[in-house]
């Protein structure tokens, strides 16, 4: 099977289903062997991993032991027919 | 051949697609149990739920939301529905695609069905060749490289630039990539819990990571 070549700019439509292993076999074929030689859209793919880990690393909310209790105390009274 | 082994390696995304990865499944099976637990009274199993979905679905919340109040008001009406003994998962939703879409309910939050409007390209068309030249679509220049955001400094700028950047996203796209991949819950929950489609919850995905790319770009693209 032959994969047809796409260019940068498909590639960078194309990125989330790449990622996402939805593109059909031969999409998936084309996408890898462009990036073969593109060095540009191997940063660009790059670049979007990062922000996908940028995304993952944002701070957390901690629970709260004041929170935690309220919640608690609400459970306790909607057990109890509060 | 280096570079294919490299992609064969990283093609797997960073972030989960479908809850039926075996982490995630005993995930699911531990969460079913904690449910049930809870709902026969165990306080320790409502703790043990609190203890590992709170934090997530709060900052979920707290993204979605005007203010922090609202995120927390809603926070709690959707514990104690998940409390109640009635309601749960459907055939084939986790509990936390089945927790997410009630938590979504109580925040009123105006989600369009789907992506709606006119789709907008991952990246500027102007960082393209035009049409006729001989490398139409090709990159017109060399993409900077990023600098690592690793340095301490730099990491509190990224993250402010990644929040200022979600805030400015519709509320539907805002949702399903905090969901992805702020909270990382697999693709099949988020369809459950916001009653999209697979193909509209990766479109709104790929809008969404594009933008805050640019928007990283601004911080972390190597200048000079």
């Amino acid at each position: 099977v032959r994969a047809p070549d796409i260019s940068c700019l498909e590639l960078t439509e194309l990125n989330t289903d790449y990622l996402e292993q939805a593109l059909p076999e031969r999409e998936q074929l084309s996408f890898e062997l462009h990036l073969v030689y593109c060095v540009d859209c191997q940063t660009f793919l790059s670049q979007m991993r990062t922000t996908v880990t940028a995304l993952g690393r944002l701070s957390t909310h901690p629970l709260h032991h004041e929170t935690q209790q309220a919640l608690l105390t609400a459970f306790r009274a909607r057990r109890a027919g509060g | 051949m280096a570079l294919q082994v490299a992609e064969a390696e990283h093609r797997q995304s960073p972030v989960p697609i479908l809850p039926s990865d075996p982490q995630s499944q005993q995930m699911d099976e531990s969460d079913r149990r904690l449910l049930d637990e809870m709902r026969a009274g165990r306080e320790d199993a409502f703790l043990a739920l609190l203890d590992r979905h709170h934090g997530p679905m709060l900052r979920f919340a707290a993204l979605l939301s005007a203010d922090e109040t609202a995120a927390c008001t809603a926070l709690v009406a959707c514990w104690l529905t998940l409390a109640d003994e009635r309601g749960g998962p459907v055939m084939g939703a986790t509990f936390r695609g089945w927790a997410y879409g009630v938590l979504l309910a109580g925040l009123q939050t105006d989600l369009l069905p789907g992506p709606g409007g006119e789709r907008r390209p991952a990246v500027g068309q102007d960082r393209f060749l035009p049409p006729g030249d001989r490398w139409e679509a090709g990159w017109a220049d060399p993409l900077p490289a990023w600098r690592s955001f690793e340095d301490p400094l730099l990491s509190a700028a990224v993250q402010q630039q990644v929040e200022s950047a979600l805030r400015r996203l519709s509320s539907t796209t805002r949702a399903v990539l905090v969901l992805r991949d702020v909270n990382r819950v697999a693709a099949q929950e988020v369809t459950d819990a916001m009653g999209i489609s697979e193909d509209d919850q990766r479109l709104l995905l790929h809008d969404g990571r594009s933008r805050v790319r640019e928007a990283l770009a601004a911080v972390l693209q190597v200048t000079g």
